[in-house]
């Protein structure tokens, strides 16, 4: 079996446990459904009152607006179903000196310890995320062709590739910094800036959400996808920061775990 | 009071030098607070731009506003609740139940003291937000103290209602959802997302009648003269009022909370 191979199998066998653990606690599904009706409730609320005072914000009218909050509320799902655990138990390994018991697995460590819980009932968020897309394409059906779902479908992909990365490369730092809530909080700000489009942004932060934390992008081209405004460059730019925060992310990780020591006692 | 004033005061300065101890960490915990706001500011500015004055706000009003919620947002940063249900769940609070003084006081002291750390390091990123906006409003010592006042004020009514919430966690360790629901409350009913102006009547109504506004909105407008003096003297007496309400609430819930906690374990 190859390496490849071999990796997708226990991420797949990670994933199919911690969904069983967790669909034994049905009342989080519950819990987790008004948390997400609450979060999208304040979303669209934001939106209506922004557009009771005008048609366009920077361009974008509201339907066009529910795209880039979909694919918000979207990728922030998938982040909370398939990272965010992954990270969290990172860093406490890292603080505790468990981490050991990671690295000595005969499979990728990158790839282990990205894959070995799964936050089950976060799911809800990637299917109010699809809703609240369906909503905005029944209002943009006219306007949108198949080469922009294609686009569309390759932005979403590089979009939560880019999230990943971007959160694997923090979670590294966790084996220098031991106390990284303060740069969560960074990272979770930036991420709920991307709830706007980010060509409504000065240019130094359109900077930083392109090129330093490359969240802003990762949700408003695909976002641009749907609503006719996608230009060639955008895209180029977006695979471009893709490729580049895969490798870092990559590189970053290597160096963090050859400089390792081992805390356990 | 007497015996409670030098607890608060080393508490403070206890708190105070673990800050200064992480510069760097409350640096970045201040930039991440701040992001939220600039966020708002910018959104709210392109809208002015296109929809001029909007109920009392245009352009300069709502660079203002943000500017300021900045620092209201750092004098009003609470004890999160969601950290209750861990530290409940762990044991862990047994750990502050040994101590003679009530865990309340404790924290109310030591956030304030955190917070003289946080304002000093909230001073260069006022300074690059006023650079870079440049808010038209020139606050008087008069505007300014009384502002000092009912931010402070704000942080106690905030911190008491974070706390009550936080109880919950002695009865349910999935308090997350509550807590949604009242983050989002406070977000739509205190000024936090937009100026309680930009929304609709009943709306406004509701929010004079909950404890978020007067956390949030009322500091502001203190600070960048929105208010005449009889709001501002009737602001601070629902501020007195909601210190007075969730104090007596916290009260009479802590001692039924604290029945319901066994701890075992080392």
């Amino acid at each position: 079996m190859s390496r490849f191979a071999h990796s997708a199998r226990v991420t797949l066998v990670h994933w199919r446990l911690g969904a069983q653990y967790e669909v034994q606690y049905r009342m989080n599904f519950v819990l987790q459904v008004v948390e997400s009706a609450v979060r999208l409730a304040t979303g669209i609320i934001a939106i209506q009152l922004v557009f009771g005072f005008t048609t366009r914000l920077g361009g974008w009218s509201e339907p066009e607006l529910y795209t880039v909050l979909g694919v918000h509320v979207l990728l922030g799902g998938l982040l909370s179903t398939f990272v965010l655990p992954n990270m969290f138990s990172f860093m406490y390994e890292v603080r505790e000196g468990d981490l050991d018991f990671a690295l000595i697995r005969p499979v990728d460590s990158q790839m282990f310890i990205s894959t070995r819980q799964i936050g089950f009932w976060s799911l809800v968020d990637v299917v109010v995320g699809i809703v609240v897309l369906g909503w905005a394409f029944a209002d943009l059906a006219d306007t949108i062709g198949p080469v922009d779902l294609l686009l569309f479908a390759l932005g979403l992909i590089c979009g939560a590739l880019i999230l990943y990365s971007v959160w694997m490369a923090f979670t590294t730092t966790s084996f220098w910094l031991i106390d990284t809530d303060e740069m969560a909080t960074i990272i979770t700000g930036l991420y709920d800036a991307g709830r706007w489009p980010i060509r409504i942004y000065p240019l130094w932060l359109q900077g930083a959400l392109t090129a330093v934390v490359p969240l802003g992008v990762a949700i408003t081209v695909p976002a641009e996808a749907l609503t006719d405004r996608l230009t060639p460059g955008a895209m180029i730019t977006l695979l471009v920061v893709t490729v580049a925060s895969i490798a870092a992310a990559r590189a970053y990780w290597l160096y963090g775990v050859k400089n390792y020591s081992g805390a356990s006692a | 009071m007497n015996r409670l004033l030098p607890i608060y005061l080393v508490e403070g300065k206890a708190a105070v030098q673990r800050q200064a101890q992480y510069r760097g960490a409350a640096f970045i915990s201040v930039l991440g607070f701040l992001i939220e706001p600039i966020v708002y500011l910018i959104v709210w500015r392109t809208v002015a731009e296109q929809a001029g004055d909007i109920n009392g706000y245009g352009v300069d009003e709502f660079t203002s506003y943000y500017i300021v919620w900045t620092l209201v947002r750092v004098f009003n940063l609470a004890l999160a609740p969601g950290a209750w249900d861990w530290w409940v769940r762990t044991g862990r609070i047994a750990n502050d139940l040994l101590h003679p003084v009530n865990p309340y006081h404790r924290q109310l002291a030591g956030m304030a003291g955190a917070k003289v750390v946080w304002i000093t390091l909230w001073i260069p990123v006022a300074v690059f937000l006023t650079v870079l906006f440049r808010p038209q409003f020139s606050p008087s010592l008069l505007e300014g103290t009384v502002f000092f006042v009912t931010a402070w004020a704000g942080y106690v009514i905030r911190f008491n209602v974070l706390w009550l919430l936080g109880l919950v966690s002695f009865w349910t360790t999935r308090a997350q959802a509550l807590i949604e629901v009242i983050i989002a409350m406070e977000l739509l009913l205190s000024g936090r997302l937009v100026p309680m102006a930009i929304m609709p009547q009943w709306v406004q109504t509701v929010s004079t009648w909950m404890p978020f506004k007067w956390t949030f909105e009322f500091p502001i407008e203190v600070f960048i003269g929105q208010l005449t003096t009889a709001e501002i003297w009737q602001g601070l007496g629902m501020q007195l009022a909601w210190i007075a309400i969730t104090g007596l609430g916290i009260m009479a819930v802590w001692r039924n909370a604290i029945r319901k906690f066994t701890a075992v374990g080392t």
